[in-house]
């Protein structure tokens, strides 16, 4: 080793070798922060905390996910709109993150596009939408032809022959505005091969056009008409006369007819009392609380009204919903129980604020009915009732997807979508594997969750789901097809941690890479972060030797004190795996060797020897620094953002109960629902 | 020289008070529209990552008579519009590297030579800045302001690959600090946003341009009555948003494309497919003149893409970690750097085949910079950048040069940039690395 240039501090990082100035973990006991075996790893009971709320309130946007779920509980559309024009956004593992990136004109032009689109389909049965069928009907209007609406037209028993070129016209009056199709009775003869080709007009514009049928036939277009007065004309404009064969080509033109249907009917009034009426319910869910301020609701209601003057009311009902859906508090959940709070000052929430709460973090979507008559009846800012609240919707199929979110997103799981291996290492690997690796840890999640919820079992299982062909690359025993239960080697399990989807993911094309799983255990496991490394410092990276074992080659850099002040901590949890190749297939030896799996924890509270990766799940299992941290990470969950220094006491006490309760991960979402911090919030600077 | 006012800037208003709306919205509006038929210069930005391998990527040769080597020997049939720049550091990067990781200051600084600033949650992982911002508004987006007048877009940024997971290595395009442009990396989408039936967002021929403007500013008030409640950070985001909506009305107001040639509407998925989408709807944007300036960025800082289509099984990132004794990583660096050199020559391609009038192409309007994060791939340091710049800026630029200004800033590489631009760029970035614009890249007449 020898110093360089403060430029170059990053040499040779991700390669075997490198150097940290190594982190530590958060401290979450709530009295500053820890070292790298900081107090975080005592488990200690804290303290009562003294500011019994979160540090930060930041103002979250719904997630294009929660846009999604919430287009479909408010409207009834069908699911993927916003997921279509949305892409996802992910700042520190959680897409739910709110100090995520704010938003561009991109993504405002795809809300726009999307609150369009959602309108318009909504708004095809206005009536039903709002509720007022009354205000809503078909308009049916017709007229004979009459000679006296022809120039040159030549009026018969019952129609108007038109046998040279000419029109036929009916001046139409109609009451309310609206799409109308309008349609004129006629027929044509041939002549030269030909039939008579027929042009709509209204108002002097033509509007559509076509060939005369030879029968009686209605024929015409979908046009836009405003209430009032309106000149309908069909033209005749290919007149042909051959008279040694007596070919005539003529249009006969029989009557008109004017249809609307779901045409706004109801007067201004009437219109305007059930819009507002309307909007005084449907509000309630779009913004997820009733409207208290009046302007708001009738600043809407004149909204419509000059939209209804200009554009007709069902444009206006479109167009009202599109600045619903685009208003910040569709798409923000604003509280606004905190906006007048002093900076510092802690409030507590009203229901309705509660209930969108707990809607987007245990469902990903907006507050159903019951959940809003909690908010309304009070329930939600009762201990009890906002238990009974959070219990009823945990155990609603809703829940499960949210828990899958999460999991995946703690785990990383979209890693193993991305990795590549090397065939010639590792013939065995086929484009397959990713998702089937995905599919094992979701079934494994969710069998996990559904059959007692114990965290030690996500760590420790000594079973795993997977299909025959699955079990077969794992080199175990499968008694179906399909995916199911199996058992997996006695001596070698770790639940997750022995599941390709973290084995594969974390190592190299080639190899395995203890440096990798250690940092994933640290990182996520352990919540330790890693800081930076010396940037005065370089290391010199040694060819590697094809000959020697992967934990030979670690050993080199470890020998170093200074690169075995870090590597002591993020190798040995990493080493326990070396039993699973970079693929996740068991093994006992490696380049001819047998494969040593037994480290030396350190750096945690559960410090000790361990051999392999089942006595390593055991210990992180039963490490507070680990179920701390889990805790933790459901904060962030919940929260949608980091922890800041302010929570870390709250963090505490729900992990307290968390592992009073067995380990139980659904008391643990019940105790982050439970916590000061979930029913509160702090004034802004 | 004072940092220039963004727009960010001037909806806080004076003193951190917050302005009120109708009156930014009159003050956002250009008041001047650009005249037709008239020369537009633009500006075209493309940005791949993790550096280069500076032997491959180096000229041999003199000013005026060079051999591009390896890696940009795909530019070639376009070198009389070249100037290659070899020793341009970012030099604010160099000098005020901030805690973080090199790729997280490299991109922060890609185009904004101002020191990085941390978010809520500081600084985590590997030195990565968990929700940090570049230290103000990047160069692209300053031109943008400048010369978005007329125009119905002030800027089109495209992506890649870029990662949707952090801000700062993922962006370099920002209009403000806190406030970064994503990129648009879904040809369809984006086509609906530039090129969609009947201008911007109509979900039917139903929705004319006046409803659409009435909506819009229905929102805008509505955001209003929200923006005078919030507190500091609430209002940072509500800002952004007010912002991105008064684009949006922009948009709407101005887009007209005329009998413009569009491109297809591409449904692509691969990155190759997709950066051909977005080279296509770059070129199409240029035509019909629909913004100033136009960004495509090939992945992110630090990007982890794996080159199967190169036959490697590696990523990127790791690669450029092996040591330089390891000359199959080398190879692979390379030939990664050479296939970045031919996207960049497919976007030449369709700006040169593209007739501006008067017997000159969108290459001859315009000045197209590729820059990257880092400039040696494997120190990660941000010491001289590749940096290449590309067209004549209607003759501002005397090219077919390879220039080695070695030890200038980057800031002062865009300073020179903006005066062929006609913005008159004085300074630009950190003013303890900015000495003069780097002129030489001018045409003496220009």
């Amino acid at each position: 080793m020898r110093p360089r240039p403060a430029r170059d501090p990053w040499f040779g990082l991700l390669s075997l070798g490198l150097l940290w100035a190594c982190g530590g973990p958060r401290d979450t006991t709530g009295r500053g922060h820890a070292g790298d075996e900081g107090p975080g790893a005592s488990g200690s009971a804290p303290e009562e905390c003294e500011v019994d709320g979160p540090a930060r309130s930041p103002m979250r946007r719904l997630t294009p996910a929660e846009l999604d779920r919430t287009l479909v509980d408010l409207l009834g559309v069908q699911a993927g709109k916003a997921l279509a024009v949305l892409p996802p956004e992910q700042v520190g593992g959680f897409s739910n993150n709110v100090d995520v990136r704010t938003v561009g004109a991109d993504t405002v032009s795809a809300i726009a596009h999307l609150a369009s689109e959602v309108a318009l389909e909504v708004t095809a049965e206005p009536g039903a939408l709002l509720d007022c069928p009354t205000l809503f009907g078909d308009v049916e209007l017709g007229a004979e032809a009459e000679a006296g609406e022809t120039d040159t037209g030549l009026l018969m028993e019952s129609h108007v022959e038109l046998r040279s070129e000419g029109y036929v016209e009916s001046v139409i009056e109609i009451a309310h505005g609206g799409e109308y199709g309008i349609e004129w009775r006629l027929y044509g003869t041939s002549c030269a091969g030909e039939g008579a080709e027929w042009t709509l007009w209204v108002d002097g514009d033509p509007v559509a056009d076509g060939l005369a049928p030879a029968v009686w036939s209605w024929v015409g277009a979908v046009h836009a008409l405003d209430a009032g007065s309106h000149q309908i004309r069909v033209s005749f404009d290919n007149d042909c006369y051959l008279p040694g064969t007596g070919e005539d080509r003529n249009l006969l033109v029989d009557a008109v007819r004017l249809s609307g249907r779901g045409l706004a009917i109801g007067s201004p009034d009437e219109f305007s009392d059930c819009v507002q009426t309307w909007l005084e319910t449907f509000l309630v869910r779009a913004w997820r609380r009733p409207v208290e301020d009046p302007e708001i609701l009738s600043g809407l209601v004149s909204l419509f009204e000059s939209a209804s003057a200009e554009w007709g009311e069902i444009a206006a009902v479109r167009m009202l919903i599109e600045v619903i859906l685009q208003s910040p508090r569709f798409l923000y959940r604003v509280e606004d129980s905190v906006l007048g709070a002093s900076p510092g000052e802690v409030v507590h929430l009203d229901g309705y604020e509660v209930a969108s709460r707990l809607s987007y973090f245990l469902w990903g979507s907006m507050p159903d009915d019951t959940l809003l008559a909690d908010a309304a009846s009070g329930a939600l800012q009762q201990p009890d009732g906002l238990q009974a609240a959070a219990e009823r919707m945990l155990a609603d199929p809703r829940a499960m997807e949210v828990v899958e979110l999460f999991f995946s997103e703690w785990f990383a799981l979209d890693h193993i979508g991305h990795v590549e291996k090397d065939l010639d290492v590792y013939p065995a690997w086929t484009e397959h594997r990713r998702a089937s690796f995905r599919e094992e840890t979701i079934r494994f999640i969710r069998a996990v969750w559904e059959e007692g919820a114990r965290f030690d079992e996500l760590l420790t299982a000594d079973w795993t789901i997977a299909d025959a062909e699955l079990a077969d690359f794992y080199g175990l025993e499968s008694n179906s097809d399909d995916w199911g239960r199996v058992e997996r080697d006695p001596a070698h399990h770790a639940g997750l941690l022995t599941q390709g989807s973290f084995l594969a993911a974390r190592a190299r094309s080639y190899a395995s890479s203890p440096i990798h799983r250690g940092l994933f255990i640290r990182g996520t496991l352990l919540c330790h972060v890693m800081s930076g490394p010396d940037p005065s410092l370089e290391i010199e990276v040694p060819d590697p030797d094809p000959e020697a074992t992967t934990r030979e080659l670690l050993e080199q850099h470890r020998s170093d004190p200074v690169c075995a002040s870090c590597h002591d901590l993020i190798d040995p949890p990493g080493l326990a795996f070396e039993h699973f190749d970079g693929i996740g297939q068991f093994r006992l030896y490696e380049n001819g060797h047998p494969v040593d799996a037994s480290v030396d924890l350190t750096g945690t509270d559960v410090n000790g020897q361990f051999d392999g990766a089942a006595e390593l799940g055991l210990a992180l299992a039963d490490s507070t620094m680990v179920q701390t941290c889990f805790a933790q990470q459901w904060f962030r969950f919940a929260h949608g953002r980091r922890p800041s220094d302010g929570d870390d006491c709250e963090i505490a006490e729900t992990a307290q109960t968390f592992i009073a309760d067995d380990l139980d991960m659904q008391s643990l979402v019940l105790a982050t629902v439970a916590s000061p911090a979930f029913r509160t919030a702090v004034g802004s600077p | 020289m004072p940092r220039p006012l963004s727009r960010r800037a001037m909806l806080r208003g004076v003193g951190g008070a917050a302005v009120s709306l109708p009156f930014l919205s009159a003050m956002l509006r250009p008041l001047q529209s650009h005249a037709q038929g008239t020369l537009q210069k633009r500006l075209v930005v493309f940005f791949t990552p993790n550096g280069t391998v500076p032997e491959a990527w180096r000229p041999v040769g003199s000013e005026t008579s060079f051999t591009l080597p390896t890696i940009l020997a795909p530019l070639a049939a376009h070198q009389a519009e070249l100037i290659v720049l070899d020793g341009v550091d970012m030099k604010s990067a160099l000098e005020h590297p901030g805690g973080g990781n090199p790729h997280d200051v490299g991109t922060g600084h890609c185009l904004t030579p101002w020191p990085i600033v941390e978010g809520a949650s500081g600084v985590g992982e590997f030195g990565h800045y968990w929700d940090g911002s570049a230290g103000g508004q990047s160069f692209d987006q300053y031109v943008a302001e400048r010369l978005t007048a007329g125009h119905p877009f002030d800027s089109l940024v495209w992506g890649v690959e870029a990662d949707n997971s952090r801000a700062i290595p993922a962006r370099i395009s920002w209009k403000g600090t806190f406030n970064p442009v994503r990129p648009m990396q879904e040809p369809a989408a984006a086509f609906d946003r530039i090129f969609g039936s009947g201008g911007a967002h109509s979900a039917g021929p139903e929705v004319s341009r006046s409803q659409r403007l009435f909506v819009v500013d229905a929102v805008l008030e509505d955001f209003q009555r929200l923006h005078a409640r919030v507190g500091a950070e609430d209002r940072l985001r509500l800002d952004a948003h007010v912002e991105a909506l008064f684009d949006l009305e922009q948009t709407i107001r101005r887009l007209d494309l005329g009998d413009c040639l569009l491109p297809e509407r591409v449904d692509a998925s691969t990155s190759a497919a997709i950066g051909e989408a977005n080279n296509a709807m770059m070129a199409a944007a240029a035509r019909c003149d629909l913004a100033p300036v136009l960004v495509h960025q090939w992945g992110s800082g630090q990007s982890e893409r794996i080159f199967t289509e190169l036959g490697q099984t590696d990523d990127h990132h790791a690669l450029s970690h092996q040591p330089l004794s390891d000359a199959d990583a080398v190879a692979r660096l390379t030939a990664i750097n050479r296939w970045y050199a031919q996207r960049f020559a497919l976007l030449l391609d369709q700006l040169a085949s593209t007739e501006a009038g008067d017997g000159t192409s969108l290459l001859d309007q315009s000045v197209v910079l590729w820059c990257n994060e880092l400039g040696n791939g494997y120190t990660h340091d941000p010491s001289s950048v590749p940096y290449v710049l590309a067209g004549r800026c209607g003759g501002a630029l005397s090219t077919g040069r390879y220039l080695r200004p070695y030890g200038r800033s980057h800031g002062e590489l865009f300073a020179a940039i903006g005066q062929a631009l006609g913005l008159g760029t004085e300074s630009f970035g950190m003013p303890d690395v900015f000495e003069r614009p780097l002129t030489e890249i001018l045409s003496s007449a220009g």
